[in-house]
């Protein structure tokens, strides 16, 4: 299996390349230690039981973001059904350090899915429009509307002004 | 100025234990091999379920019609007339043979023992007409001296089966065995069936009375020997519960009733005559009635008694 290549990488290399970008999206998206985490090896886990030909690298890690977006969906989805609040209290919750106050990592979670994908990706990822657009399946303008009105969203939320 | 950042999610410390176990995935993916069948167990278990059910019914499909088989398609060749009563719950072939010598001795009623009481003598006896004749007269009219023309003993074979004669009518008869040293049969006798229409009453007392059909009542050499045309049954006259008179009514084997619903109507009026504390009853079989070739079942009835005597027969109304 250490044959297999994706974008010329070994999937030990693509592990190593990418996973940092894939645990922050399970993070954002799902605040559970254990959750996230699973949401994390399944990105992999399809990685490597589906092997599909990726033209660059940068197709490879826009497909790894795309695949870890839907399965913390799912497990969201999958929660909403099966889990308890009581559960949820116990898990182990993710939380982010307030030492830094221009760190706004605690708003973005905040925010809705469809605003807080496009801003993760515009300003942590630095993909343009276009990028973001064929990563979650929307329209360039759409894109550009979510992140104009996200931005506006997150402001509400910490309260900030029109610095980034 | 400031400038805001999402350093917490952008930075997040992503614990060893993940990356790890994100490295293992290949090695351990070699060690689960995929089982055959494991990713569609569910699709698999209903097809294997849907096959099973299916061979199943087909199986008892074949079991069932193989014994659905109607009597007459297995016997068609050696046999042509079955009775049942259901006293004795035995079915009897009274003839099954091309000879004319074995089908003499399967029409030998003395065999045929529907009541109760003779249970006993059909098991020792034998019942079905390949077994030898008893020597051992066992039948009521049999000792009758007088020759009755319908119930008297012949030991001319009654019925000549011929290939030509092959699911004819049931004759079932309460003829004695016949002797094997003694097959010819006599002429004086066939011509004393013609008058069945007024038997005479036996002199001597029946040993076992049982309910019979009776045999053409014309010259064999002269009309079919194979049709009956009377079913006669014989009981004790106790079984009437006082009332002298007595009908029959016929049912298929689906126990529908054939012929007039009223069941006291002149149709079902069956013919009796009274001997030695023995009721000898008779009834014409109207073939305008019998449509199909079935079992039939004759119950014969009166008002005290609603189930005097019961025969079934087997009548093929196409011969």
């Amino acid at each position: 299996m250490a044959d297999i290549l994706y974008a010329g990488l070994s999937f030990e290399q693509v592990v190593k390349s990418y996973y940092q970008t894939i645990a922050s999206v399970c993070v954002l998206h799902i605040q559970n230690d254990t959750d996230a985490q699973d949401c994390f090896q399944n990105t992999f886990v399809k990685l490597f039981e589906k092997s599909p030909e990726f033209k660059s690298e940068s197709h490879l890690k826009a497909w790894l973001i795309r695949v870890a977006i839907n399965e913390c969906n799912n497990m969201r989805r999958k929660n909403r059904r099966t889990v308890s609040l009581s559960q949820v209290v116990e898990n182990s919750v993710i939380t982010f350090p307030d030492n830094d106050k221009d760190d706004i990592s605690w708003a973005l979670v905040k925010l809705d899915d469809k605003y807080r994908d496009v801003l993760y990706l515009r300003y942590c990822e630095e993909y343009n429009a276009n990028e973001i657009g064929k990563i979650i399946g929307k329209n360039p303008s759409t894109v550009r509307t979510l992140l104009k009105r996200g931005k506006e969203k997150l402001k509400s939320i910490y309260g900030g002004g029109s610095d980034e | 100025m400031n400038k805001k950042n999402f350093n917490s999610i952008s930075q997040f410390s992503v614990p060893q234990n993940w990356i790890d176990d994100a490295l293992s995935i290949p090695s351990d993916r070699d060690k689960k091999k995929p089982i055959p069948f494991v990713k569609f167990s569910r699709t698999f278990a209903a097809v294997a379920c849907l096959v099973l059910v299916c061979c199943v019914s087909l199986l008892l499909f074949f079991m069932t019609d193989d014994g659905a088989k109607p009597p007459v398609k297995e016997t068609q060749n050696t046999s042509f007339s079955d009775v049942v009563t259901e006293e004795t719950s035995d079915l009897v072939s009274l003839q099954n043979s091309d000879n004319t010598e074995e089908s003499t001795s399967s029409i030998d009623s003395s065999n045929i023992e529907p009541t109760e009481e003779n249970y006993g003598d059909n098991s020792s006896q034998g019942i079905k007409p390949s077994v030898k004749p008893t020597t051992k007269p066992v039948v009521g009219p049999t000792v009758k001296p007088t020759g009755d023309s319908t119930i008297e003993p012949s030991e001319k074979p009654v019925i000549k089966p011929t290939e030509d004669t092959e699911d004819k009518p049931v004759i079932p008869t309460t003829r004695p065995p016949m002797k094997p040293n003694d097959p010819q049969p006599s002429e004086d006798e066939s011509s004393e069936d013609s008058s069945y229409e007024d038997p005479e009453i036996p002199t001597s007392k029946p040993i076992n009375p049982q309910p019979s059909v009776d045999v053409p009542s014309e010259d064999p050499s002269s009309e079919d020997p194979q049709i009956p045309t009377d079913v006669n049954v014989s009981f004790s006259v106790d079984k009437l519960g006082g009332k002298f008179e007595i009908y029959c009514k016929i049912l298929d084997s689906r126990g529908n009733l054939i012929g007039d619903t009223d069941l006291y109507s002149r149709e079902h009026n069956a013919s009796m005559n009274i001997s030695n504390g023995m009721i000898y009853a008779k009834y014409p079989i109207y073939y305008n009635l019998i449509t199909k070739s079935d079992y039939y079942t004759f119950v014969f009835y009166n008002s005290a008694n609603p189930k005097i005597e019961t025969l079934m027969v087997f009548l093929n109304p196409i011969n």
